[in-house]
């Protein structure tokens, strides 16, 4: 071999090895597939955005699923045929990526063969993956996984209508925004300029505009005086301000994530643009708020599902849970979500009746589907009671957050109207 | 001062170069000619440290210089002066000519050098700031042999110095040379052009597709009628 | 899709006010867009070094800016360390990484072909990406940690358009690191070497410079000003975030390419370039467009004046 191709030859091994290497690494944080599901166990799968973008939203929820899983296999596992049985939880990390997604969701479905996969958070990476799924039942004409999933985040409006196998413990953003519009109007108002700021590529902070502010602001016929949008990658937002500012803003809709947030408003902050209400939706619980973007997010005010303040004991507990396993002193709903997300699992298995053998495992997935979709009067650990609607998304309450004094504060319940 | 013994450079498979052996005393004007593609470019490529050997010794002034790099064998006083003349066109004629006094540390030493070879070229003094790229050929071969002289050489090797000159400026080149000649200096020159190649030179070597095949005392060769057949047009 | 398509006008206002702010606002995002615009020419200096020298893409110079970025992090959030010694830290870490790029990418392949090291630097790029992402996730429960900046919230004020101390400080480092540059290179004997190289490696080998070791320090070179935008990027964001590495690498090509590849004024011209394109494409018309209107102009600029902006025609070799 002369110089030159030794060189090429090299520079191949080297590329391969690097490559090698950060495959293996990627794989090396999350655990080892299983080729088959054990007789001991029920195998549940775990997919979410646990490094890179979505860290905020996938490490509370999968850490939520644990605390779960773990208080569940304590007590001995569920009660299925006759005897309990322990939960496996496999964890995957999708980074937000709908190209790892996708793979992930078919090798838990058909290596790790799991009961049930919930999962994920980024819309855009949950549609992907359900894409898999079978999409209507008994269709013998498709040959899509037939795996029961379901997601306690992906706030995506209709986002379950991918597929009939789909369920998602999320909330109704539609309603939930609706109800903080007119609750801010009716304490604050009148509103002169209602404006709107967008990532403009994320999916759920699009969807949220299209579905949930925009149809809200037509049922008041007004029309949004200034809209501006931005990427959720961006580090420039004095444009944005600038008109937004100038366009004289006294209601301001944030749909947009932490990420986009937090620059925003430091921004909003230097050019002295000060809205008198800011909504913004579920893409702002993240202690980065407060963290990252101190007084300038002071006054945000969005809807959650569970807030650590609920009176339920459990409540409390959770947040003490997660406080001792991350050091964290404020608990984002999606925690809570996981939490209530795996006993709501448990119970549908429970109720399933199902064998939990290598032979019954296509029979069992579709009972627990049925379970899943039958969901009536369950009673959250949080304290209030889900039902399962038509479209496989769970409906429940909606509460107010208002960020004050650096704290995510709890700011409206329906029983209690505003709490300051 | 310049010791070759069997020397082989190859590119891949292809040998351009398979056993050459020669010598160049101090004092000396040694030549090589050959037709295009002999492998006398390849020779000196070799024995500068711009391209690997496949095989051979070579010694410079009691210097085994087989293994060492380029930048290394320069600074020994072994100072090529490369086909093309390779010249920075960005910089002036004297950024040019300061370049070839790189690897020396004298200052008044390179500062007197320089004023020698504007007084060798006085075309060159006259553009001195000018940027090299914009000089005629003629000019700009004088540039490349003055920048070989700064890097105050022991052994000059000039490669094809007249090539692609008008025939006027190819005598100028030569008469440059003659007067390297004149002052003592050891020259190994490289040439297309034999006839001048060899009334410049005191020995000479004659390579065809990579070997000696002739080599002597330049006024014989230029008598030998195969050499003048072959490479003086000569009948 | 917005409201109003491509145009975003403000109908809201009065016909004289509207003007008024128009003039403002297109003055003070152009004036933004320059001061930004310098820690992407500093970014796509670090290119223009690599590739003027070596003539390729060093693929992995986007890993000097993240480190550059975290280091300084590091110093200014978490050590306290002053401004100053913050942007030593992160030049340091930052050329540390380029060794590592010289030693591993380009040293053992420089025989090949001259692709072989540009595919090493993309793996290199790749490789440490995603270990630093995993390290990251590992110590930080974030998607971005905060970066100290002791300039936010200040600024002069020239009438209503207002001057952001931490991007004029931006400037001012950029400026400062460009002056020496060119001293370094135009007044030094390293300079020399370095030109020489740059436009043949064999002048250097027979001018006696021992190109192995200019090139070495090339890559510290090209690291350190990588890893001082990194600082630069970070603290003006008031973040560091493990993404940084990848949009600098694309801003940093795209201002070369724009400028004039292989020439430092070119990089200089290219990153404030794409700065004031950014800022006023997301201005004057759509912000959903705006990478599709820059790609647009860089695309006219190479057809126009395919040497870029401020790059020389390709001069005949002698």
């Amino acid at each position: 071999m002369s110089k030159r191709q030794k060189a090429e030859f090299q520079a191949i091994k080297a590329f391969g090895l690097a490559g090698a290497l950060a495959v293996t690494l990627s794989s090396a944080a999350t655990s080892p597939a299983r080729a088959f599901q054990d007789e001991g166990t029920i195998i549940l799968c775990s997919i979410e955005p646990l490094s890179g973008i979505g860290t905020s939203f996938g490490q509370p929820n999968y850490l939520g699923k644990v605390i779960a899983v773990d208080e569940i296999n304590a007590e001995g596992g569920i009660e299925v045929d006759g005897k309990k049985m322990k939960i496996k939880l496999i964890s995957e990390d999708d980074q937000a990526k709908p190209d790892q997604g996708v793979p992930l969701f078919r090798k838990c479905a058909e290596s790790d063969n799991a009961l049930v996969i919930t999962g994920t958070q980024y819309s855009r990476v949950t549609e992907s993956m359900w894409g898999l799924l079978q999409k209507k039942l008994d269709d013998p004409k498709d040959g899509g996984l037939q795996v029961p999933s379901m997601s306690f985040l992906s706030m995506k409006a209709g986002v379950t209508g991918v597929s009939e196998w789909a369920f998602r413990n999320a909330g109704d953003e539609p309603a939930q925004h609706e109800l903080a519009i007119k609750l801010m109007e009716e304490r604050y108002g009148p509103f002169k300029n209602y404006s709107g700021a967008v990532e403009a590529n994320e999916g759920h902070s699009v969807a949220a505009w299209k579905a949930a502010y925009t149809p809200a602001l037509d049922r008041r016929n007004i029309k949004a005086t200034e809209y501006v949008e931005w990427y959720e990658t961006d580090r420039d937002f004095s444009v944005q301000i600038r008109k937004l500012k100038r366009a004289n803003t006294d209601f301001f809709i944030l749909s947009s994530h932490l990420q986009a947030n937090v620059g925003a408003m430091l921004e909003a902050q230097r050019q002295g643009f000060k809205p008198k209400t800011i909504i913004s939706h579920i893409g702002s619980d993240a202690a980065e708020m407060v963290e990252l973007g101190k007084q300038s997010t002071e006054g945000i005010v969005f809807p959650t599902a569970i807030h650590m303040a609920f009176p339920a004991p459990k409540v409390k507990w959770l947040a003490d849970e997660y406080k001792k396993r991350t050091k964290e002193t404020y608990m984002p709903q999606f925690v809570g979500l996981g939490y209530e997300g795996i006993m709501i699992v448990k119970e549908a298995i429970v109720k399933a009746g199902i064998k939990n053998r290598p032979e019954t495992l296509a029979a069992d997935r579709r009972k627990v589907r049925d379970q899943l979709a039958a969901i009536r009067d369950y009673k959250s650990f949080a304290g209030m009671t889900l039902n399962m609607n038509a479209n496989r998304d769970i409906v429940r309450p909606v509460y107010l957050v208002k960020i004050t004094g650096g704290d995510f504060k709890l700011y409206w319940t329906p029983e209690k109207g505003f709490l300051f | 001062m310049l010791d070759v013994t069997n020397l082989t450079v190859s590119y891949g498979a292809i040998s351009a170069v398979r056993n050459v052996s020669l010598t160049v005393k101090a004092g000396e004007v040694v030549t090589l000619i050959g037709a295009n593609g002999a492998g006398k470019t390849s020779i000196v490529k070799a024995l500068s440290g711009l391209v690997p050997k496949a095989s051979g010794a070579t010694k410079f002034r009691d210097t085994d210089i087989s293994s060492l790099p380029a930048h290394e064998i320069t600074r020994l006083g072994l100072v090529h002066v490369p086909e093309g003349r390779k010249l920075v066109p960005s910089m002036s004629v004297e950024e040019n000519l300061i370049c070839g006094a790189y690897c020396r540390t004298d200052k008044q030493g390179i500062a007197d050098d320089l004023d020698a070879v504007m007084a060798r070229f006085p075309r060159l003094r006259e553009r001195r700031h000018q940027l090299a790229g914009t000089m005629s050929g003629g000019e700009r071969q004088m540039l490349a042999i003055g920048r070989g002289l700064m890097a105050k050489p022991e052994l000059l090797i000039l490669d094809e110095p007249s090539l692609g000159l008008a025939p006027l400026l190819v005598e100028e080149v030569f008469n440059i040379i003659a007067g390297l000649k004149q002052e003592g200096k050891t020259i190994l020159l490289i040439e297309q052009n034999a006839l001048e190649a060899l009334n410049s030179s005191d020995r000479a070597y004659v390579l065809r597709v990579g070997e000696v095949v002739m080599s002597g005392q330049s006024d014989k060769l230029a008598e030998d009628p195969e050499l003048r057949r072959a490479y003086l047009g000569v009948n | 899709m917005p409201p109003d398509a491509l145009l975003s006008p403000t109908p809201h206002m009065r016909g004289v006010d509207q003007m008024y702010f128009f003039a403002l606002d297109l003055t003070q995002t152009t004036i933004d867009g320059l001061l930004f615009g310098s820690t992407y020419a500093l970014v796509a200096i670090g290119f223009t070094l690599i590739w003027g020298l070596l003539r390729i893409l060093n693929l992995a110079h986007g890993v000097t800016v993240m480190v550059g970025m975290f280091a300084g992090m590091l110093s200014a959030s978490i050590l306290g360390l002053p401004f100053y010694v913050g942007i030593l830290i992160a030049m340091s870490s930052g050329a540390f990484i380029g060794f590592l790029i010289d030693r591993i990418c380009y040293r053992p392949l420089r025989n090949a072909h001259e692709l072989v090291p540009m595919i090493a630097t993309l793996g290199f790029w790749i490789l440490i990406e995603e270990v630093f992402i995993k390290i990251y996730s590992h110590f930080w429960f974030r998607d971005y940690v905060p970066f100290a900046n002791p300039f936010d919230g200040i600024g002069i004020d020239i009438g209503e358009i207002r001057l952001r101390t931490d991007y004029l400080v931006t400037l001012a480092v950029a400026a400062l690191l460009v002056v020496a540059l060119y001293f370094l290179i135009y007044r030094t004997r390293l300079g020399l070497a370095m030109r020489m190289i740059a436009e043949d490696h064999d002048i250097g080998n027979l001018m006696g410079v021992p190109v192995g070791k200019v090139l070495t320090i090339a890559f510290l070179l090209s690291a350190a000003y990588g890893g001082a935008a990194g600082y630069l990027l970070g603290m003006t964001a008031n973040l560091a975030g493990p993404y940084a590495g990848s949009q600098a690498v694309v801003k940093g090509l795209f201002s070369m390419i724009l400028g004039g590849a292989g020439s430092i004024p070119g990089a200089i011209v290219g990153g404030l370039t794409l700065g004031v394109l950014e800022l006023q494409s997301s201005f004057l018309f759509s912000f959903a467009y705006r990478d599709a209107i820059v790609m647009l102009a860089l695309f006219i600029v190479l057809i126009v004046r395919p040497q870029g902006l401020a790059g020389k025609r390709m001069a005949d070799r002698i």
